[in-house]
């Protein structure tokens, strides 16, 4: 690194652009990491954490995946599914909440007691209630024992959970009951089960670890986001291969009186990679802060940031990079010793 | 002898053929021996200089850099041979523009994985000896040519070489800074006991017979050896003509 530290420091304008655009794309992939993280959890966190093992639907007709929102399954269906213990109907459907001139958008799951959500304060929904979620009762400004109309129906706020977010929207817990005095009696979309289901006509199994292949929308969201990311990771192997493809052209004469005075392709290798890593480290750094900084300080858009959300775009663009460099790294190592005796 | 090179023989590619750089030359340059090898473009001057530097592998003939035959080594063999064993002098000054002048010499001892440190004293000592100490710190374009030069030789010896290899060392200079260049450069591997090998095509630089000149000068062109002249006592340099 004797050589690369100094290169560093004398040609630092050079340097800090370099280190700058690395930053700036670090940051967007974050940034755009965590927007994915939070999208999806808007879009499903509800139904991840929903308990069992799979989830049977109604089947989507041709050419349509099943989704949740359009799934009813016929009693008889529900009926078979539910005489074993460990199955409980789930049903959903996206209304309005209303309180003192108050109205905010709600999923509401109309589900079996296996199904509820952890209480943070309160009890669980019976008969005419519902469980919120701390963020839909902070805006509405109700609590346990206030009354909400949610389509047009009274129900009281028996207590306040960890129901999460659907499609968007806070979810709101119920019994399967008072979510069909909702639904105007429709039956409930899905059955959660901790066992394999029969085969029933005119239904679909969804093992739970995909369920989010039965949200509207979700994989469509998610992979055209990721897409992008992955777009941003190429673009940034591209324009760091490219400045080390150019600092190398420039160099390769003192590259080969390196060579001439005996020094090692292990020694230029080091020296070389060295001075690669340095750059990503220090701008992915730099970027990466300002994505963490971002996604913790905005509440405007839904944003996450997780340990795996960070360190992937991280390591992939410190991958990425590496290689594109890695490509002239090449040059570095094979530079012709010959080149420093010529004029 | 430090360098030794019998019946050495190189070519490059040249279209369908192929270009005789060197036909059969030999040279032998002992310790503390300064010789000059002059002669016209394309002559083979630099041809015999990368060869002796183990730069290139000649089609035949044999180099031996201090008792170490290296046409048959691997390149990272011989990148060792040039580490340990051969300081260069180049002929564009091929200074590291990130580099101070004091760090320009201590890089030979980093290739060597030396400590730095322990060497700075002995860095400071020959940037004194080419009376750049006040230049330490600076860089390659805060340097003059002459001054440039002057660090290209004392990172040259740096490594305490056997052998030194100089490749026109004045063709960027005029006429007196040449002189003073190759005066210094005189002393210095006198002083240490270098074997050394100037090419130049600018005889007159090199100052022929003075005690401050080379001792003996070979006469290049068409890739051989034409003539050989000894101006000071010739012990140990021969130059043998190629025959024919």
């Amino acid at each position: 690194m004797f050589i690369a530290l100094r290169d560093v420091r004398h040609a630092k304008g050079r340097f800090a652009l370099i280190g700058s655009v690395i930053a700036m794309m670090t940051f967007l992939v974050v940034a755009l990491s965590a927007l994915t993280n939070g999208l999806a959890d808007a879009t499903a966190s509800a139904v991840r954490q929903l308990p069992g093992t799979s989830l049977v639907m109604q089947s989507a007709v041709a050419g349509q995946k099943p989704a949740l929102t359009r799934s009813s399954l016929d009693d008889s269906a529900v009926a078979a599914l539910t005489r074993e213990p460990g199955a409980s109907r789930l049903g959903v459907t996206t209304t309005r909440v209303e309180v003192d001139g108050r109205a905010a958008a709600l999923t509401v799951f109309g589900a079996d007691p296996a199904l509820m959500p952890r209480l943070v304060t309160g009890d669980a929904p019976g008969a005419g209630a519902i469980v919120l979620n701390a963020e839909s009762a902070e805006d509405l400004g109700v609590g346990p024992g206030s009354t909400v109309t949610v389509s047009g129906r009274q129900l009281t706020v028996s207590g306040i959970g960890d129901t999460r977010s659907f499609l968007g929207t806070p979810v709101g817990y119920t019994t399967v009951d008072s979510w069909r005095g909702l639904v105007y009696g429709q039956n409930v979309g899905a059955v959660v089960l901790n066992w394999p289901a029969p085969a029933l006509p005119g239904t679909t199994e969804l093992p739970m670890e995909r369920i989010t292949d039965a949200v509207p929308g979700f994989s469509s969201e998610n992979s055209s986001l990721m897409m992008i990311q992955g777009l941003l990771l190429a673009i940034s192997a591209l324009v760091v291969g490219s400045f080390f493809a150019v600092w190398t052209a420039q160099r390769l004469r003192q590259l080969a009186v390196v060579r001439a005075m005996g020094g090692s392709r292990r020694y230029l290798l080091r020296d070389g990679l060295g001075q690669v890593l340095l750059v990503l480290v220090l701008g992915e750094a730099v970027g990466a802060s300002l994505g963490v900084a971002l996604a913790l300080g905005v509440s405007t858009v839904p944003m996450t940031i997780t340990a795996a959300g960070l360190a992937l775009p991280v390591v992939g663009m410190a991958a990425l990079g590496t290689a594109g460099a890695l490509l002239t790294i090449r040059k570095v190592v094979t530079v012709d010793p010959l080149i420093a005796l010529s004029a | 002898m430090s360098l030794v090179l019998s019946d050495v023989t190189l070519t490059y590619p040249d279209g369908d053929g192929r270009l005789t750089a060197l036909d059969r030359v030999d040279l032998t340059v002992g310790a503390g021996q300064f010789v000059a090898v002059t002669g016209p473009s394309g002559s083979g001057k630099s041809s015999l200089l990368a060869v002796a530097g183990t730069l290139v592998t000649p089609d035949s003939g044999t180099v031996v850099v201090e008792g170490v035959r290296t046409a048959d080594l691997t390149a990272a063999e011989r990148a060792r041979v040039r580490r340990d064993h051969i300081g260069f002098v180049f002929q564009q000054d091929n200074l590291i523009p990130s580099l101070t002048a004091l760090e320009q010499v201590l890089l030979a001892v980093d290739l060597r994985k030396g400590s730095r440190r322990a060497h700075r004293t002995r860095a400071m000592e020959l940037l004194e000896q080419v009376g750049l100490a006040d230049a330490a710190d600076r860089r390659p374009h805060q340097l003059s040519g002459g001054m440039r030069q002057r660090v290209n030789i004392a990172r040259s010896l740096m490594g305490s070489p056997s052998l030194l290899l100089v490749d026109e060392p004045t063709s960027a200079l005029d006429r007196e800074r040449g002189r003073r260049i190759i005066a210094l450069l005189a002393e210095l591997v006198r002083d240490r006991g270098v074997a050394t090998v100037v090419v130049s095509h600018d005889l007159d630089a090199l100052d022929p017979g003075s005690s401050t000149g080379v001792d003996a000068t070979a006469s290049m062109a068409d890739g051989r050896v034409v003539r050989v002249e000894h101006h000071r006592v010739p012990a140990g340099a021969r130059f043998v003509e190629t025959p024919g």
